[in-house]
């Protein structure tokens, strides 16, 4: 099975039944989820994707879990200390990244992840696959990844990330390594000696997998941080990379983005902006 | 002889025949020239006396008399209980088909019913169609229930997101007071609006009589306040009667009600989330994708966590892919 190939089929393994209120946990073979995981999910989805005060289109979905390392193929995987929380409520940050370990995507945006990957991979110049000399995210994630995060950075949007598991309070999930393996469809990149060193490497820097907090409901967090949801926009927010951004240098890395996008993958040329196409389609394609 | 005269009164006039219990004074009237206008302002006099006689004294607050939308039905003297008269066991018949008279039900009362202490909580106009209302509306009957969800209004209602009501409903004798005083609820601390829609005889009446009063009283609640949601206790943990009234009560209104999974302590969280938002609380689906590896052991140790899981009442769906070897 090719990248491409497993792209489709994690992408199709889910459609939005009703995208408004339907939404997708992805979750790793490697993931133990804690007991008291759908109520935080649950706490989560109604704060910040159907409360009509604070939702924003920007917003994806929301991670369970708090990677130890960032997911890149760069040298540099660890995560810089996370931006101090402005409130006394549940620490969170917004973050540019996908995640495949346990995510909640939500329906709407899954959708248009369904468009995205069916016009991404019609795309004729060049080849939908993306080699791996430029792949952003390590094949130790599966390569639906890659193509999400083109999607999130050519459309400006990013993941809540829970950063209390930071602030030792029990997570919500843990991912284990000792049986972790690599995607199917890189395992051959990695037998052909690509990748081995660096899983090695991995491997060596995650801490030891505890079991997630089993109180069965989140009320113990409320005894540490106030309740309530702070506003998204108050949230750190953090670009792939790790880099701290402001809300403008987001929308400004977005633009400049979505516009190389357009042209690299997007069969889109600079005159064609006059003609029925906006510049916010990323595709310039007939039909 | 009286009795003679009285006979013959009989015979003249049979259209106007009185009780015989005030015989003993038509003589007297058949002396005066035109006894058959007479004898119907009589009867008037007595028709006055026996309304004041009868009046009831149990009045309610002139608003409720006269607005007939306060009033489920015609004031009526309700003897409770009066097993003396047995009665066939009979159709019910909904309150709001206009038929009058009680029913008894094996010495339980069944008549019209009449919610008192309702009108004084509620505002004085409708609320406007089509318009928000950012209400959140607690209902319960059975007091442990009502003593369960009381700590989570009052910190939705301390949190400000929603107005935050709540209503009683049932046969239940405590009054809202005693309710308030056994829980310690203290007015600034639990800014919340009270409703008592329990009906008059509510410990004597039929359960059938009582889920008629949840309906009907919901139906006010719903025309002068139209919560967005409505929350209850577990359908097990409440009286069949008031889920009886409220699942009536929903299917003709649609509202969307959330019928609390588990104690409220362990659900305080909902008390930051808004009315729109709660208001899909049931619609909201997680569907659960996990891409198994070749080897089984993860699998297994994710799926025994989700079993352990808590889904708030829902069964979340679950596929696992399998991989292509």
């Amino acid at each position: 099975m090719d990248p491409v190939e497993a792209s489709l089929r994690t992408v199709e393994s889910f459609y939005p039944l009703n995208p408004g209120v339907s939404h997708l946990l992805i979750l790793s073979p490697d993931t133990e989820v804690a007991p008291s995981f759908y109520h935080y999910l649950k706490y989560s989805i109604l704060a910040y994707k159907q409360s009509a005060r604070t939702s924003t289109s920007q917003l994806i979905g929301i991670s369970l879990e708090l990677p130890s390392t960032k997911p890149t193929t760069k040298e540099d995987y660890s995560l810089s200390p996370f931006p101090e929380a402005k409130s006394g409520h549940i620490p969170s940050f917004l973050w540019q990244a996908p995640n495949s370990n346990a995510a909640l995507y939500f329906g709407d945006k899954w959708a248009e992840f369904h468009s995205f990957l069916s016009h991404r991979l019609d795309s004729p110049e060049p080849k939908a696959s993306i080699p791996s000399s430029e792949k952003l995210v390590s094949t130790r994630y599966p390569s639906f990844m890659e193509y999400l995060l083109e999607m999130m950075q050519a459309k400006g949007y990013y993941i809540l990330y829970p950063s209390f598991p930071g602030t030792g309070a029990s997570s919500l999930v843990t991912v284990h390594q000792d049986l972790s393996q690599t995607p199917e469809e890189f395992i051959q990149d990695t037998k052909n000696g690509v990748d081995e060193n660096k899983d090695a490497d991995d491997v060596e820097m995650m801490p030891p997998g505890k079991t997630p907090n089993q109180a069965s409901t989140i009320m113990t967090l409320f005894d540490t941080f106030d309740l309530g949801l702070p506003n998204i926009e108050t949230l750190p927010l953090l670009s792939f990379d790790g880099e701290e951004l402001t809300q403008e240098k987001l929308t400004q890395q977005t633009k400049e983005y979505s516009q190389q996008f357009r042209t690299l993958h997007g069969g889109c040329s600079s005159d064609q902006e006059g003609a029925g196409y906006s510049p916010s389609d990323l595709f310039c394609l007939e039909g | 002889m009286p009795h003679l005269k009285d006979e013959e009164l009989g015979k003249k006039d049979d259209d106007h025949r009185l009780p015989p219990a005030r015989s003993r004074f038509l003589p007297q009237l058949s002396k005066f020239p035109r006894p058959r206008r007479l004898i119907a302002a009589f009867i008037g006099l007595v028709l006055v006396y026996q309304f004041f006689k009868h009046m009831p004294t149990d009045l309610r607050p002139a608003r409720e008399r006269y607005d007939p939308r306060f009033r489920q039905q015609n004031p009526l003297p309700p003897p409770p209980t009066s097993p003396q008269s047995p009665v066939v066991p009979q159709i019910d018949i909904p309150s709001d088909s206009g038929m009058q008279g009680e029913k008894n039900k094996g010495g339980l009362y069944d008549g019209k019913i009449k919610l008192y202490e309702l009108a004084s909580s509620l505002p004085t106009d409708k609320h406007p169609e089509n318009v928000l209302s950012g209400a959140v509306l607690f209902a319960g009957s059975d007091l442990h229930c009502i003593t369960d969800m009381l700590p989570l209004a009052c910190r939705m209602a301390r949190e400000q997101q929603n107005h935050v009501h709540l209503a009683l409903f049932g046969k239940e004798e405590v009054s809202v007071d005693g309710i308030k005083q056994v829980n310690g609820i203290v007015e600034s601390d639990c800014p919340i609006v009270w409703h008592d829609s329990r009906p008059d005889y509510a410990a004597q009446s039929t359960d059938d009589r009582v889920a008629r009063s949840v309906k009907g009283g919901l139906r006010f609640i719903e025309t002068y306040i139209a919560p967005e949601v409505i929350i209850t206790g577990r359908k097990d943990w409440e009286d069949p009667f008031f889920f009886g009234g409220l699942e009536r009560h929903l299917w003709e209104v649609g509202t969307p009600h959330i019928a609390l999974p588990t104690t409220s302590r362990d659900l305080m969280w909902m008390a930051s989330i808004e009315s729109t938002a709660l208001k899909v609380w049931n619609d909201i689906r997680v569907d659960m994708v996990v891409h198994a590896s070749q080897s089984a052991g993860s699998l297994v140790r994710l799926l025994r966590s989700l079993d352990a899981a808590d889904y708030l009442g829902f069964t979340p769906k679950l596929t696992i892919e399998l991989p292509r070897k």
